[in-house]
């Protein structure tokens, strides 16, 4: 079922990969946060309600444009200034928010910057390459694993289901337009690392079952169906409870924090649908393709050769 | 056998207790005071502070790892002379710096832009006589090294040029059998007695105190006076004290109220083996809490915090392997202790295999994160470790007692087999 349903499983994750891109395209891209871009994000707790207007006049009475404003904090009395800022900006940077802060003090006296994030151009960039080096050796490595402990396909099919894992979160955040930074990336990571398990549990299954049923009583499909009715119990009670953990941090945490939650929800919804509907399915057509046939075009083969003699 | 699992059972699941006792609560013995969770490093982003990543903009520099070694000296003298000794500086790579600076209200310095520019730009050093007249600057001194002098001990060197070997000629021509101290940055890091006149524009500074490294590292500091190496200030990040408690205070409710929702649900989908899953989670929560208090350099940062709930879900997932494996084999007929060893041993396997995955991940971000990653890595890494004892070992030997108690009542067990194993 889960093999021979795969054309039909398949489109919840296109549609959802091409839900990301018309989004992404409508609004002009990702929201790709100043870890990626460079650039800075000054929070300001003004201590009070505030009018966004009052803010943008400080910053253009600064010479500062593009510079969105957003309102955020428990009772939305934090302002949050992203500025866009390049490596020559950069020195001048340092001084402008404490200029920023000054012009905001005469309109609300009890203003503070409670956090401010500067990311210079070099640090971004290698940000992206580490992040990406680390994704690809720790999946390089995982599929080593896999390959020693089960076999090459169900190895290939685990990294498959582990990169639509990351292509489908990357797609919802720009449906949401969350803010792709280093919490996401940390998210990805931790998602590269957490939804193999789902993965290793219906293999070791599988593996089981080749045994128990045996291949010759059985097709790959069969056991592999049989193998996921088994786990599915089980697969979706410690998704749930691991979802549960994450949900209440996203309820409950500040706003850092949501930014790592929520990535982490959408990351194990879809760990779980990957490791039944894309690395179980992919691995079986592997084999299925590269040692079945084959096996099966040697017997061929043999036969006509005895047939011959 | 029912005796003896009954006496084990109830002495570990004791001794469980009092380990969250004593965790969360804090133990004083006489002059022995144990408070495991102060011992725990809070990262920058729950403390508040400020970190900077500085880089090198000549990493082709002569001697570039002695002027990279100054550098870092320098660094930390201008912190500590701050009053910021909890500061740490790390290198990483080859050309990057990354200065991380707790605030709080006893600092001195309260701005973090303040501090990044104060600790980024030259520093100030000066030779001064006793009574504080300056003799003169760093901008004097050409050349100082670390050498090993006549007597074997280590010294520093060092040579002026012309203005300031006639300043300094002149200083301790007055000076001799006083001191002279060398400043930087207004505080004084070494005070030579002044032997004998140096007019030739090069002297000796000697102290019983010098090691190479000591000696190595004045002769840096005052070579450069200013930073050995020119530095561009490539990230900057800061964060109040009060939203970093906010965010610890939010997290550590949203992981107890997680928590309770967890065990709850445990108990009612697995009732008897749902408890003991309850009480193995307590001891992964305490072990967890331990480590992180005692392992040195892991920093509890609010992704760590992610790390640890993470964890405990991660740690739910082994006990419910188990129990389905328990259940499975208890519907196939067989009683529970041989239930309970079979569904043991075939999870085992599972187990291992999905946690030395994760755990791979894990070491790979702590090899290739910076900051906040890194220490989330390292909950994750310490949580898998954690998560695999309790699980594997302690639950396994819970089960076993418990089960002695009343092998024959296996509906406190598993629920009936109502609709059969689907297959």
């Amino acid at each position: 079922m889960i093999v021979s349903k795969f054309k039909y499983t398949i489109w919840v994750t296109i549609t959802v990969i091409v839900l990301g891109i018309v989004f992404a395209l409508a609004s002009g891209g990702l929201n790709i946060g100043i870890d990626f871009t460079g650039g800075s994000i000054t929070t300001i707790e003004m201590g009070q309600q505030f009018d966004v207007k009052d803010v943008s006049n400080v910053l253009s009475d600064l010479g500062i444009q593009n510079a969105p404003i957003v309102k955020s904090g428990d009772n939305w009395t934090q302002a949050e200034i992203r500025v866009q800022v390049n490596q020559a900006e950069a020195e001048a940077q340092a001084d402008m928010s404490s200029g920023i802060l000054a012009g905001i003090q005469k309109t609300y006296p009890n203003a503070a910057i409670i956090s401010q994030d500067k990311v210079g151009g070099v640090a971004s960039s290698e940000l992206v390459l580490d992040a990406f080096l680390a994704v690809l050796i720790a999946c390089a490595l995982m599929m080593v694993y896999i390959w020693i402990r089960f076999e090459l396909y169900p190895g290939v099919g685990a990294i498959i289901a582990l990169l639509h894992d990351v292509i489908v979160m990357t797609a919802v955040m720009a449906i949401f337009r969350v803010q792709i930074n280093s919490s996401y990336i940390a998210a990805c990571l931790t998602i590269v690392g957490y939804s193999i398990n789902d993965t290793i549990v219906l293999y070791d299954r599988i593996r089981d079952n080749y045994k128990v049923m045996g291949l010759k009583k059985f097709t790959r499909r069969e056991i592999a169906n049989t193998s996921f009715r088994q786990t599915l119990g089980r697969t979706i009670n410690t998704s749930l409870t691991t979802i549960i953990m994450v949900t209440f941090l996203y309820i409950f945490g500040v706003q850092s924090i949501k930014e790592f939650a929520f990535p982490l929800i959408i990351g194990l919804l879809s760990g779980t649908y990957s490791s039944m509907f894309i690395a179980v399915p992919i691995s079986v057509f592997l084999q299925e393709k590269n040692i079945d046939q084959k096996g099966q075009k040697k017997k061929i083969k043999q036969k006509a050769v005895k047939a011959t003699k | 056998m029912k005796k003896k699992s009954l006496a084990a059972l109830i002495v570990v699941i004791a001794l469980i207790g009092l380990l969250t006792f004593v965790v969360f609560n804090g133990l004083s013995i006489g002059i022995y005071n144990f408070r495991p969770l102060e011992g725990i490093q809070q990262g920058l982003d729950i403390t508040g502070g400020v970190y900077t990543v500085y880089q090198a903009k000549d990493t082709g520099a002569e001697e570039y790892e002695q002027k990279m070694a100054g550098t870092l000296a320098v660094f930390r003298t201008r912190l500590d002379s701050k009053g910021f000794t909890e500061a740490t500086i790390t290198r990483q790579g080859n050309d990057k710096i990354r200065v991380e600076i707790p605030i709080n209200n006893t600092s001195q310095m309260q701005d973090p832009n303040e501090i990044s520019k104060y600790i980024g730009t030259p520093a100030k050093l000066q030779f001064k006589e006793p009574d504080g007249t300056v003799v003169m600057e760093g901008a004097d001194i050409k050349a100082a090294r670390a050498v090993i002098g006549q007597s074997g001990s280590p010294e520093v060197s060092f040579t002026l040029n012309d203005e300031g070997a006639r300043k300094f000629g002149e200083a301790t021509s007055r000076l001799v059998g006083q001191q002279i101290s060398i400043v930087l940055d207004d505080v004084v890091i070494s005070a030579p007695k002044v032997e004998s006149v140096i007019a030739g524009g090069s002297g000796v500074i000697t102290s019983t105190d010098f090691t190479n490294e000591s000696a190595n590292e004045l002769a840096m500091q005052i070579e450069s006076g200013a930073l050995p190496l020119d530095l561009n200030e490539i990230e900057v990040r800061s964060m109040s004290a009060t939203l970093g408690q906010d965010a610890l205070q939010n997290s550590i409710f949203a992981g107890i109220i997680g928590m309770i929702v967890l065990f709850g649900f445990m108990i009612a989908f697995y009732r008897v083996p749902g408890i003991i899953a309850c009480v193995t989670l307590t001891l992964y929560l305490d072990l967890v809490l331990l480590m992180l208090g005692s392992v040195p350099g892991v920093q509890l940062t609010l992704p760590g915090i992610a790390g640890i709930i993470l964890g405990i879900g991660m740690a739910v997932d082994a006990n419910v392997i188990i129990y389905e494996r328990f259940r499975e084999e208890a519907w196939a007929g067989k009683t529970l202790r041989v239930a309970q060893k079979a569904g043991f041993s075939k999870a085992y396997i599972t187990i291992l295999d999905s946690n030395i995955t994760t755990l791979i991940s894990a070491i790979v971000l702590a090899l290739y994160g910076t900051g906040t990653i890194k220490s989330f890595a390292y909950t994750l890494m310490i949580s898998i470790l954690v998560s695999l004892f309790s699980a594997l070992i302690v639950a396994r030997s819970l089960m076993r007692w418990t089960i002695n108690q009343n092998p024959k009542r296996i509906g406190f067990f598993v629920r009936k087999n109502k609709g059969g194993v689907i297959l």
